[in-house]
């Protein structure tokens, strides 16, 4: 029973796919400058969208679809749409994260050692999902170059984590010079072992934005897995109900 | 029932007027399984066989104010699931339908005698209520679980959630009650249950104060049991220190005799693959204030094993210390397919030396689908 609530997921999707296909850059500028136009252009005040997340492990898939809504990088609420699990709802309020299960019409707060699961079974971890999308306060930014990535030309960054509660110690970034998406990346442990990496699949015009849609994830601790997360119907920084994110919406 | 039946339809007039979105969902399971019960000495009159085939299905009608929740269970149950079935209808001395919901076709008549029908049909409303949401307060009516639970298997301040041990993992059943859930801030709540039960000074009334108080997640609690003609307050808490900690402890207070106390604590933690869980559980009331764990002390410890990305396997132990008995359980089980699980488990239980056949040894199937 433990084991299925840890495999229980968030698509917290505002923070996983900012997360990890993370910050901005411009062109020759500094990295600093580039994370900050990476930023303008990925972070945002409030987010809604319909997602799927395809989970391929050895050849076998399974897909979970849910709604979510986010403000800032705080505040996420996730209700899930597959019949497998129609109706768990997840609440993350800042690093604390509650899952509610309609049938049992239980809300349980999900244990801190549990949180570096993957949500759903997923290459994606609770972890990911809570991390705060501010690159610049938790790590040190440089540019290392320049380096096509599906055709396009992408500035590669670099970032050392500075904070302890930095998810990782260290980050690769390639973002699109023109765009300003984050096309690839690579989370690394304190040892240099390549943990995780993403890849930008599709990249949606929001409004006047460009917007990472479909990424692809793979945890490298794992073999042969990957997950692709893809979002539809897209709304960026439209108004919130901020009764959304409070324990009692997740039992409503 | 036909308060709540009532509550239903209105709920669903209401939630039509404010074109509501619906769910309809459910699952079909099967449990087949075969068992040995006896006293140690085996004979071919004791092995047996049964099978429980369930249909669950969940409707759900929600508006923007009001919500209706239906969820219904109905299961086939044949040879030692159909004889498990009439023995606990005899032990509940009910007809038909009873508090719990549970609807038994053919209907246990105790002029039968002990054997059960070779087969039966048992079906049981899991929930059905109507749930007001406003900014400020809600008020759920009908039959809901109301569980204020932090720990995995014991939690003696939750005077609503009948614990139902009789399957695979703990199953907590729902009651009949009135809830009015004030929020406070973002993770707070003042919450107040009525279960008046068939009147109302036999009934179950609570309040309690929840909250996220720098990290903890703690709770207080009041209620008084008409029923059982006691008035009972506790606390509960869980925290994360790297290992997660949940506790619980209540004192009852009886209108005529002698207090007691029930407490319960518990810790779980992962390495690697595996999920590390333990509660300790102290029972002063005895079979009175909790009939599953009639003991002063019981404990209860799991280790989980993600085996693969699809597969898990836990061994449980439950161990009533004071009472003598245990329940050791092996279950594993299989992401099959997409919503569909299969488990399998094998689980031996002794009854203690007062049972005249205190062996049971059980394995089975769990086949589940989702739709």
């Amino acid at each position: 029973m433990k084991c299925r609530t840890i495999r229980m997921a968030a698509a917290l999707a505002a923070a996983v796919a900012a997360s990890l296909a993370a910050a901005g850059a411009q062109t020759s500028p500094s990295a600093a400058a580039i994370l900050a136009r990476l930023d303008s252009n990925e972070s945002f005040k409030s987010i809604s969208y319909s997602g799927r997340m395809e989970i391929t492990i050895g050849g076998e898939t399974r897909y979970k679809t849910m709604d979510s809504v986010a403000q800032g990088a705080d505040k996420a609420f996730t209700e899930f749409t597959n019949p497998e699990d129609r109706g768990v709802r997840y609440l993350k309020i800042g690093k604390d994260l509650w899952i509610y299960f309609p049938k049992e019409q239980d809300t349980v707060k999900i244990s801190g050692h549990l949180l570096q699961e993957g949500m759903m079974g997923s290459d994606v971890s609770y972890q990911d999902a809570l991390e705060s999308q501010d690159f610049l306060a938790k790590y040190s930014a440089s540019l290392k170059g320049r380096e096509a990535v599906g055709g396009r030309d992408c500035y590669e960054i670099e970032l050392d984590a500075k904070l302890p509660t930095a998810a990782y110690d260290r980050r690769l970034l390639w973002i699109d010079a023109e765009r300003f998406v984050t096309l690839k990346a690579e989370m690394y442990a304190r040892s240099g072992k390549l943990l995780k990496a993403s890849a930008t699949l599709e990249v949606a015009k929001v409004g006047e934005r460009w917007y990472p849609s479909k990424v692809e994830f793979a945890s490298k601790l794992r073999a042969d897995t990957k997950t692709v997360f893809s979002m539809t119907k897209i709304a960026l920084d439209a108004p919130v109900d901020p009764r959304r994110f409070t324990m009692a919406a997740l039992s409503k | 029932m036909a308060a709540t039946l009532a509550a239903a339809m209105a709920a669903a007039a209401l939630a039509a007027q404010e074109s509501p979105s619906y769910t309809l969902g459910g699952e079909v399971e099967a449990r087949p399984f075969a068992r040995y019960a006896g006293s140690g000495n085996f004979a071919a009159s004791d092995l047996s066989y049964g099978q429980a085939s369930v249909l669950g299905l969940e409707l759900a009608a929600a508006g923007e104010r009001a919500r209706l929740a239906v969820s219904t269970e109905a299961a086939v149950l044949s040879g030692s699931a159909a004889a498990d079935a009439w023995a606990a209808a005899g032990a509940a001395t009910y007809a038909g339908l009873d508090s719990a919901g549970l609807l038994l076709v053919p209907a246990y008549s105790a002029a039968a005698g002990p054997a059960a029908p070779p087969t039966l049909l048992e079906a049981r409303i899991r929930a059905l209520y109507l749930k007001l949401d406003f900014d400020w307060l809600s008020l759920t009516a009908g039959r809901q679980v109301v569980k204020y639970r932090r720990g995995e298997l014991w939690s003696p301040t939750d005077p609503f959630t009948e614990l139902d041990l009789s399957g695979l993992s703990p199953v907590r059943r729902g009651s009949d009650a009135l809830r009015l859930v004030l929020p406070l801030g973002a993770t707070g709540a003042f919450d107040l249950v009525a279960a008046p039960s068939a009147g109302f000074s036999r009934g179950r009334y609570a309040a309690r104060l929840s909250g996220l108080l720098s990290g903890v997640d703690a709770a207080a609690i009041g209620y008084r049991d008409g029923g059982a003609g006691a008035w009972s307050f506790g606390t509960d808490f869980k925290v994360d220190l790297g290992l997660s900690l949940d506790g619980e402890a209540l004192c009852s207070i009886p209108d005529a005799g002698t207090a007691w106390v029930r407490a319960a604590c518990g810790a779980d933690y992962s390495f690697g693959d595996f999920i590390v869980a333990a509660e300790y559980y102290y029972n002063g009331g005895g079979a009175t204030a909790d009939p599953n764990a009639p003991g002063s002390h019981n404990a209860f410890a799991t280790l989980s094993w993600k085996a693969s990305d699809f597969l898990a396997v836990a061994a449980t132990l439950v161990d009533g210390i004071s009472s003598g008995s245990w329940t050791a359980a092996l279950t594993a089980s299989l992401d099959a397919a997409q919503n569909a699980e299969l488990g399998a488990y094998a689980r031996c239980v002794y009854l203690g030396t007062a049972s005249p056949a205190p062996w049971i040894a059980e394995s089975g199937l769990d086949i589940k689908v989702k739709f």
